[in-house]
């Protein structure tokens, strides 16, 4: 007999009566003789000749083979035998033996015959049940679940009200805090969401409970309380699989739990399935999977949400931003998967605790080192490799983890049949590091870093290099056990340089960069059971230089250009309550107050009344000193949420926010080029503002596994910034004269299908989105398409996901992945026209022509070397093949003068298949 | 910063490529594209009047039914005469333009007026030098040699800062094989001229504009102008460049960088927004119509410069095509000597590739030929003229 689900083998656990060693089954003499016999076999077979039952999980035994030889064996030496071949545990009551993994049934102590059995094991080889490391992992979860854990005074017991049960929640193997996992009782479902330290507050009336503790990619755990006054209660989780790493897909707070719309969390364990491009896990192209989130193309840096611009997503690592998240143009994202603990993507509906960007927030968590034991990891593809070290700098309190990740692609380069690229050199490299000390019960520490750096010469001449560099230093404080805080002071920083020698008269050194300070406060407060008050203040100083142009030979005919340097201060304060009206019926609601102020020193042009910013129209410039207030803005910005549950699977939320942007990136490519820049919003870029309404259902059927959604949106948002034609962005003193202020809308719809247990796991999504802009300014000068709407760059109707992985065995897993979606609009001639023997092209409106729909199909095989827990050395193997039908997906359509004539040719990057092996390995 | 962002494209291409994409445009109403220029030379102006094309379209409309003048400040007007093909030319011997001076161009046709904003015809610094040099280069084929040239410009009073430039090459080769003799087939010979040496004329055909804009002074040092490879045979033997500037205002400039800027550096991973900018003439009763191209009145300064086959290294290869006539060469005996059914084959064999030349062996008695192809044999089968040019110095 087989159980479907491990979770059913618990509960028979829980509610069978616990039963000595049987003496009937001593009786049972077993014969067998096993040769390369799958384990699913073996157990139907002494099933079907022995009055036996065994229960157990199918999906351990499908990659078991079994060599066994018994005659007229007892039972009991007989199953230590199997067991040793299968590396499972056992535990026999009368006949029917459940079969565990990981986790072995003791008996418990207080039980009068805990030292007869004792003794009988000593009998018996019985090393299984030896304990695997000294570690605390040995404490033994079933006896925690059992065990009554008396919270607090119990001289209180009999006092009315409720009471608060705290303390964080742990892997038990590597002291890692567990984010998001769910905390709660049932009937009624009273429950929380630890927080990103792990720590989690339930408020309960007195009295006696059974907790549940739930995470992603972790056993279950439960624990019988009662509770007589505050008290606290810390519970460590053991990993599902200790060896192999399992597939976990996108929310693992339960949707259906929270208000929150619109996000979408990416676990590593999801990365590390999929296949990508040329080898490498990768956060940023498994968001591009999510519903809502679109890129330009193939190998386009950053990415776009819900039909806004790439400026419009706050990329952060800890706090520090990214001001370019990728490597090699988009090829690679700045985020080495090895470090990484997780990735959440804010869509809609933020929370007011967020906020300076008007499309998401995409918030990445650099994991904790492992506290109890030093490992390292790490992996091999063709382009490039990575190493991780990770240990406890003091035992249990304090740990480190550190990952390093470079490239080879030079020696790539030099193999391509091209001359001016086999003259060139890539290079990127990162490093990500994590510090964190547990003080105590109350104060923790943590101090984040991340550099990364990109430097490229192309053809022997131009040198451009860029770098992001960040350090986040974060203090959580407990006050009380019902009120937490976070202090975090942060500094990120962004440059980028290009650099020619080519010529002495045209030598220069072009250098951009920005500097940001930030401190940050914020509070958590469980006021009672219904509220989760959280408030903050978060102060940014910017210092940006917004380009600097320099000769660097004697020769060089060109002017210095310095633009000086722009500050501005952008300050928030906040305040929201997430409010559990009723069971069914919770709320939020936030206000997020942000301001903005442009300082000296600093010019600011006044252009002609009545006429459109043209550098001839100037008619005054102001001065202002250093510190001086040049430009103020700010504004309330409202966060709204809801959440009602049609049924304990099915929830309806909507929510409403409004977010202000102070800082633009401007560009006039379509994709993030790597010489785009950055500026503070002044006079004339005024902060762009988004307004979001979103509706959504939630399903979940947790007996399947299957987590459903659909949602819709509207957005509408102002000061966008548009191009004139022929804008020249970079070192350009009047900035304002070649952008044109523009409005958006854009409104969609995104359904989600996700499975995340089972052999088959993935996700299915849709969307259907539109995102349209308008210019908006009376002149003629200033209009786009004459001042109607028109679709945006990343106005992609239609987009369909498949991600899926199937595991045919523990060792054993593919991956099979399907992308389509509508190609994005561009600008094509309409006609053309001759001067001087020229043949040009004249474009008239913009975005009027679509480029080619994308499609593409990606398979990929992982194969785990060997997953026996105490091997010390874990490795494995990926193959992977993306783009499997090697269809020419069109990157860009654009018309060129050919043979004097024009023609209409479309670029794609990848035209063919691209195979790629990895190799990793992790290091205990 | 354009071309910086191109090749950082090429660099990711990796296995990307580019194919031509069939795309369904409307056909759109014509527009109306101007295209001349006055100086301050004694020469004919020309303004050429055409219709833009549907982008797949074949060549373009003429206007022919136009009445062309220009205007100047002052109150004069010249008219310019119709020579057919949409092209109107000044009398010289009438109108020459005067530095300080401004004028329009007024287009009448049918049912609509045109006229051009005022523009200041301004005076050019002359071309300081022009010179070449030897430079090797890489593209995406590979190696690649060639000569360089570069000018040396600039006003010291500040004031010029916007220049645009035109050439014309002019360039001398050799056949490798100059035949005298034509073959008519079947051992019928007949005698021809022989064309060794032509001249070859070529226009820009590029838009090039240069701004100091963003300089301390006013000059333009070692400006690269425009390189001149040896893939084709232009440095075979003597090559000569004449060089027109242009100076204009700024707002001209931008038309003609944005027009630069739109037909080069396409196709990159970090493409511009395409864009179009319309011209200085408009229509006078309706100022949203299109109207395509620039009437641009300035001075002019001339510069030309000869660059020599010895220029470059000894070693260099100029025109590998030349190289080939070599490997194409098959000797054919008269008949007399071998039988004229020999001949006969031989001589099929490459018939069938077009015209055959002969050229002569044996010399002074013709015991045979050399077969070679008809661009190995006569010059002006690339193209050029074997008449030279009144200019030219040898």
């Amino acid at each position: 007999m087989k159980l479907a689900a491990t979770r059913l083998g618990w509960l028979l656990i829980a509610f069978l009566p616990i039963s000595i060693f049987a003496q009937e089954t001593e009786s049972l003499q077993i014969d067998a003789d096993y040769q390369q016999t799958l384990f699913e076999e073996v157990i139907a077979d002494l099933e079907a000749r022995y009055p036996l039952q065994f229960f157990f999980d199918p999906e351990w035994g499908d990659s078991l083979f079994v060599n066994l030889e018994a005659q007229e064996m007892p039972l009991e030496n007989f199953l230590p035998l199997l067991m040793q071949e299968t590396g499972l545990n056992y535990y026999p009551m009368d006949q029917r033996i459940i079969l565990t993994r990981d986790v072995q049934i003791m008996e418990m102590q207080s039980r009068p015959y805990a030292s007869e059995r004792a003794e009988e094991e000593e009998d018996m080889d019985l090393s299984l049940f030896e304990p695997e490391d000294d570690g605390p992992a040995e404490e033994n979860q079933f006896s925690l679940e059992t065990q009554l854990f008396e919270i607090g005074d119990p001289a209180q017991r009999n006092r009315p009200g409720t009471v608060k049960l705290y303390g964080y929640l742990k892997n038990i193997n590597n002291g890692q805090p567990m984010v998001g996992a769910s905390v709660f009782k049932e009937d009624p479902v009273v429950g929380t969401l630890t927080d990103d330290f792990g720590y989690y507050v339930l408020t309960l009336p007195r009295g006696e409970y059974e907790i549940q503790y739930r995470a992603g990619g972790h056993m279950e755990t439960r624990r019988q309380v009662a509770l007589y006054s505050d008290g606290q209660l810390d519970v460590e989780l053991e990993e599902k699989v200790v060896a192999l790493k399992e597939v976990e897909i996108t929310s693992e707070r339960s949707q259906v739990e929270s208000t929150q719309t619109g996000i979408s969390q990416i676990s590593i364990a999801t990365i590390q399935t999929t296949p990508t491009l040329l080898g490498e896990a990768d956060v940023m192209k498994i968001a591009l999977t999510l519903p809502g989130v679109q890129s330009v193309g193939e190998g386009a840096s950053g990415f776009n949400v819900r039909g806004g611009g790439t400026d419009q997503n706050l990329i952060t690592i800890d706090e520090g931003v990214i001001y370019n998240p990728s490597h090699m143009f988009g090829f690679f994202s700045a985020f080495n998967p090895d470090v990484i603990k997780s990735a959440d993507l804010y869509k809609s509906g933020l929370q007011a605790q967020y906020g300076g960007r008007v499309s998401s927030i995409f918030d990445v968590a650099i994991r904790d080192g492992n506290k109890k034991e030093f490992s390292m990891s790490g992996g091999f593809s063709p382009l490039t490799s990575r190493l991780t070290v990770e240990g406890p700098i003091q035992q249990e309190t304090s740990s480190y983890i550190l990952g390093l990740r470079g490239t080879y692609s030079d020696w790539l380069l030099n193999r391509i049949d091209d001359a001016r690229l086999n003259n060139s050199s890539a290079a990127f490299a990162d490093v990500i590091s994590r510090v964190s000390h547990q003080i105590n019960d109350k104060n923790s520490l943590s101090l984040s870093v991340y550099y990364s750096r990109d430097r490229f010469q192309l053809n022997g001449d131009t040198t451009f290099q860029y770098q992001n560099a960040n350090a986040t230093l974060g203090y959580r404080h407990l006050f009380s056990n019902n009120f937490s805080s976070l202090f975090s002071v942060n500094y990120s920083h962004y440059d980028y340089g290009v650099s020619s020698e080519q010529l002495a008269s045209n030598s220069f050194d072009l250098n951009y960069g920005i500097d940001q300070y930030s401190a940050g406060s914020d509070f958590t407060y469980y006021p009672s059971s219904a509220h989760q008050v959280r408030f903050g203040a978060k102060v940014i100083a910017y210092d940006l230089q917004p380009g600097t142009f320099l000769p660097t030979n004697t020769e060089t005919v060109r002017n210095a250009v310095d633009l000086g340097t722009e500050r501005g201060l952008e300050a928030a304060l906040y305040i929201g309550d997430e409010w559990n009206i009723s069971p069914r019926f919770s709320m939020y609601g936030g206000l997020r107050l942000s301001g903005f102020g442009l300082f000296g020193e600093g010019q600011q042009f006044t252009y002609g009344e009545g006429l459109p910013r043209e550098p001839e129209f100037i008619v005054d410039t102001t001065f202002y000193g250093a510190n001086k207030l040049i430009k103020p803005y700010g504004g309330p910005e409202l966060r709204l949420s809801g959440r009602y549950k049609i049924s304990r699977e099915l929830a309806l939320k909507f929510s409403f926010d409004r977010t202000r942007q102070y800082i633009h990136m401007l560009t006039n490519t379509v994709a993030i080029s790597p010489t785009d820049t950055w500026r503070l919003s002044n006079a004339y870029l005024p902060p762009q503002i988004g307004d979001q309404l979103a509706v959504g259902l939630y399903q979940d059927i947790p007996t399947q596994g299957l987590e459903i959604s659909l949602e819709a949106y509207y957005k509408r948002l102002t000061n966008l910034i548009e191009y004139k034609e022929g804008a020249d962005l970079l070192v350009n003193e009047v900035i304002e004269t070649d952008v044109i202020n523009a409005l958006g809308q854009n409104y969609g719809v995104e359904f989600l299908f996700s499975k995340k247990t089972g052999k088959l796991t993935g996700w299915f999504s849709y969307t259907w989105s539109r995102a349209w802009v308008r210019s908006n300014s009376p002149y003629v000068s200033e209009q786009i398409n004459g001042g109607e709407y028109y679709p945006s760059n990343f106005d992609q109707p239609h987009k369909l996901v498949l991600i899926s992985n199937y595991k045919f065995t523990r060792r054993l897993n593919i991956s099979f992945n399907l992308t389509y979606n509508t190609g994005r609009p561009t600008t094509l001639p309409l006609a053309k026209y001759e001067l001087n023997g020229v043949v040009i092209p004249f474009f008239t409106e913009r975005n009027r022509y679509r480029i080619p729909d994308y499609f593409r199909m990606d398979v990929g095989i992982n194969i785990e070397g060997d997953h026996r827990v105490e091997k010390f050395l874990h490795g494995s193997l990926s193959f992977s093949v993306y783009n499997v039908t090697g269809r020419n997906n069109a990157y860009s359509v654009f018309s060129r003068i050919q043979d004097g004539d024009i023609k209409t040719f479309q670029l794609s990057v990848f035209s063919r298949p691209i195979p790629t092996v990895t190799y990793a390995f992790e290091f205990r | 910063m354009k071309k910086i962002l191109y090749i950082l494209g090429a660099a990711i291409w990796l296995s990307g490529c580019i194919e031509p994409y069939e795309v369904d445009i409307p056909d759109s109403s014509q527009i109306l594209v101007v295209n001349g220029m006055i100086t301050d030379k004694a020469e004919t102006y020309a303004i050429d009047l055409t219709w833009s094309s549907p982008v797949d379209g074949e060549g373009f409309d003429k206007v022919s039914n136009a009445t062309v003048s220009v205007e100047s400040r002052d109150g004069e007007t010249y008219l310019f005469q119709s020579a057919g093909g949409g092209r109107y030319l000044s009398d010289a011997a009438n109108f020459q333009g005067e530095a300080g001076k401004e004028y329009r161009l007024l287009i009448d046709l049918p049912g609509a007026n045109y006229a051009s904003e005022w523009i200041l015809l301004r005076e050019s610094p002359p071309i300081e030098s022009l010179y070449a040099e030897y430079d090797e280069r890489v593209n995406s084929e590979g190696p690649v040699e060639g000569m360089q040239v570069f000018l040396n410009t600039g006003d010291p009073s500040g004031e010029t800062r916007y220049y645009r430039w035109e050439w014309v090459e002019t360039w001398r080769y050799q056949a490798q094989f100059a035949a005298l003799v034509n073959y008519l087939g079947f051992d019928q010979l007949e005698e021809k001229e022989s064309f060794s040496t032509c001249y070859h004329v070529d226009s820009s055909r590029v838009i090039k504009v240069a701004t100091t804009a963003q300089n301390i002074e006013d000059r333009l040092n070692g400006y690269p102008l425009l390189y001149i490879d040896t893939e084709t045979n232009k440095l075979a033997s003597r090559y000569s460049i004449l060089v027109r500037q242009y100076v204009m205002s700024e707002e001209e400039f931008f038309f003609w960088k944005t027009i630069q800027e739109s037909i080069e550096n396409v196709g990159s991973l970090f493409d511009r927004q395409p864009q179009s900018r319309t011209g200085n003439v408009h229509n006078i009763n309706d100022e949203t119509e299109p109207v395509l191209g620039y009437f641009s009145a300035t001075s002019v300064a001339e510069k030309r410069l000869y660059i020599d086959r010895n220029d470059l290294p000894e070693r260099t290869v100029v025109y590998t095509k030349f190289r080939e006539c070599y490997r194409g060469l098959d000797t054919v005996f008269k008949a007399d000597y071998i039988g004229q059914e020999e001949v006969d084959e031989a001589v099929f064999r490459e018939i069938s590739y077009g015209k055959v030349f002969y050229n002569i062996f044996g010399f002074p008695i013709i015991s045979g030929y050399i077969l070679t192809s008809p661009e190995c044999s006569d010059c002006r089968e690339l193209g050029g003229t074997s008449i030279k040019p009144d200019f030219w110095e040898d």
